[in-house]
């Protein structure tokens, strides 16, 4: 009983400690969390703490306003206080070249918790950043070779020691006179026979089996993952940030190539993204974050200014899912018409850093999806022309359709 | 007769096989080793290959000046030809801040929100370029930002500036960007972006109904538990 009281009672404390602790917090920072909400909502479309957006930087707002009143109905309605003629006010307007929207519905102490968020999120830049940037991605080291060379020592090790086994065999025989042991190898021998008979059937087959993949995989490029001229990683865009495949490739849909983005669609985003903003120890902050200023670098972007400054260049991508001259594919009439998913084709892509070529892209891979994938045929009104199928389909003599019905594996649909 | 054998056996078993397998595989920056070169890699153009006569050996290449294209399978000459002619002329409102204010009353969107089409080629196009930042409900909480990669949080479309922003504001909005957001004209042809307004004014129109509807409840439960 007294046992019971006494956990009672320091749970009581540690919650008294509790409170106190989160009640001291909270007044030490009055108002930066309704503040943060109200920043979120309402400046961070143009403004960010520490850079220059549509807006200038805020941090040290209030150093620049001499008179809070004046900040304050600038934030309010920014076009009548320009009216009143205010120097710094006009000047700024001059420099940044748009209106900031009114905000009537902010009261004064809206915008005090505001400038209280403010300052405090720009001491919290201030301070010297915790260096969580590791050193730069050590390369898997290929040991292969290293193996291969030390079984081969060893082999022969083997071989010899076992030679010199024989002979010591055959000396010890001959001084204790002795008839001298069967000196046919074990394989030569009678009864081995049916194991090395299967020995050699075995390794005929695997010979046979190595020569036909090696053989086939010609000019097919499986597994090709080449490097690319921008560390970009399709598993933090497609992956971890879930942005739509088609949100970049907006060919999918629309026509024979997926297409390649263009720049000032990374520009879409890393206009403002310029730095790495997670934690996560696979993406170093140190690593990425010039890979993101290579983008800038290419569209004679300067983030400083936030202004296109220089002529751009092209970005030399790698292709590497390549079919040969003479197939004819088309993205449209997969993606948009037949509805199959990129990672049918592509493989998982939203879980690669470095994209390799999973399938094969053999016609025997095109030609089995074509036979066994059933077709939209109901829902989609591309194929409204098959009017025997869908009569059939009606009458319950098909189940479905598949796109080998449809002259899916017809030679001139890919070949001409 | 020995010696015969043996040299068919190094063939068979050494010799075959290993020209068979030495070929390079694909693998990091190889590409891997092809028999015919020639067919495999296109002697012909293809998308985005490098030229060697062009510049910057681009061989993709602006359309030509004031050449328009015509998306659209409308019979020429026809009602629905003028309209998809109207959608697939460029967009003349200058980007600039009396464009944007003309924008409002001056760009009129061919589409309503009771065109189930319009609607669901909006939401499907708004789900891929939109929802990212601005979320698929429209709430401003798309994933990009509500995850703090994305510094720059879009607004609500339910807040009530926007709800009375008219669709051409929009509309010039989408074409040239504005403030954090960049221009979208690069993936969404003129009338793909009316589309996707007609879904944005969708989703406010049914907010709307959604808070006149609790509203309309509201006093109804109070008169109700004053009626007990």
């Amino acid at each position: 009983m007294q046992l019971k009281n006494q956990t009672t009672f320091r749970r009581l404390l540690t919650g008294l400690f509790f409170f106190a602790f989160v009640t001291t917090v909270n007044t030490a920072f009055a108002g930066e969390a309704e503040g943060k909400e109200l920043f979120q909502s309402k400046c961070q479309r143009c403004h960010l703490i520490d850079k220059k957006m549509t807006g200038p930087a805020l941090q040290g707002v209030r150093e620049r306003w001499t008179d809070s009143t004046n900040l304050y109905a600038w934030i309010k309605n920014s076009q009548s206080f320009l009216a009143t003629g205010d120097k710094y006010a006009n000047a700024l307007y001059k420099e940044y070249g748009s209106v900031m929207p009114a905000f009537p519905e902010l009261t004064d102490a809206n915008i005090a918790d505001i400038l209280v968020y403010i300052d405090a999120e720009a001491a919290r830049k201030a301070a010297p950043p915790v260096d969580t940037a590791a050193g730069p991605v050590e390369a898997k080291k290929d040991n292969t070779q290293l193996y291969w060379i030390l079984i081969i020592a060893l082999a022969i090790i083997a071989m010899i020691m076992s030679r010199a086994v024989k002979y010591l065999n055959v000396m010890v025989h001959q001084k204790y006179d002795d008839p001298a042991p069967d000196q046919t190898p074990w394989f030569r021998q009678r009864r081995f026979r049916p194991l090395v008979g299967l020995i050699g059937i075995l390794l005929l087959c695997w010979l046979s089996v190595s020569m036909w993949n090696s053989a086939t995989s010609l000019g097919r490029q499986q597994g090709y993952a080449p490097e690319q001229p921008i560390l970009y990683s399709h598993k933090v865009h497609a992956g971890i940030n879930q942005i739509d495949c088609k949100y970049c490739h907006v060919g999918a849909e629309r026509g024979k190539a997926a297409v390649i983005p263009s720049l000032s669609v990374c520009m879409n985003c890393h206009y403002n993204i310029q730095g790495v903003s997670g934690t996560d120890p696979n993406y170093p902050k140190a690593v990425y974050d010039k890979e993101i200023a290579k983008i800038y670098s290419y569209i004679g972007f300067n983030p400083s200014t936030l202004k296109y400054e220089s002529e751009p260049k092209p970005i030399e991508w790698v292709k590497i899912h390549n079919l040969p001259d003479h197939v004819y594919f088309n993205h449209a009439q997969h993606v948009k018409v037949g509805g199959i998913e990129c990672q049918t084709c592509h493989g998982q892509i939203q879980e690669m850093d470095v994209v390799q070529q999973q399938e094969n892209l053999s016609m025997g891979w095109c030609i089995n999806c074509h036979r066994n994938s059933n077709v939209n045929f109901t829902t989609n009104d591309f194929y409204k022309p098959y009017a025997v199928l869908h009569e059939k389909l009606k009458n319950g003599e098909i189940e479905n359709v598949k796109a080998v019905d449809i002259g899916a594996t017809e030679c001139q649909k890919c070949h001409y | 007769m020995v010696k015969n054998t043996l040299v068919v056996a190094l063939v068979a078993v050494v010799i075959v096989p290993a020209t068979f397998t030495s070929c390079k595989k694909a693998s990091g920056d190889y590409p891997g080793d092809s028999y015919t070169y020639d067919m495999n890699y296109s002697r012909a153009y293809e998308t985005y290959a490098l030229h060697p006569e062009l510049p910057n050996h681009m061989s993709a290449l602006m359309p030509v000046a004031h050449t328009v294209p015509y998306v659209g399978n409308a019979v020429a000459g026809t009602k629905g030809d003028s309209l998809s002619m109207a959608l697939n002329l460029p967009y003349t409102i200058p980007n600039t801040p009396e464009g944007y204010l003309l924008a409002a009353t001056a760009n009129k969107n061919p589409f309503t929100i009771q065109d189930k089409e319009a609607v669901e080629t909006g939401k499907h196009f708004f789900d891929i370029y939109c929802a990212i930042c601005h979320g698929k409900a429209g709430d401003g909480k798309g994933v990009i930002v509500t995850s703090g990669k994305y510094t720059a949080a879009p607004p609500s479309y339910f807040d009530p500036v926007y709800m009375a922003m008219t669709e051409g504001t929009m509309f010039h909005s989408v074409s040239y960007g504005r403030n954090a957001m960049q221009p979208y004209a690069y993936a969404l042809n003129k009338q793909e972006r009316w589309k996707v307004i007609t879904y944005i004014k969708k989703l406010q129109a049914d907010y709307a109904a959604a808070q006149a509807a609790t509203a309309q409840t509201a006093p109804e439960t109070a008169a109700t538990a004053e009626a007990k």
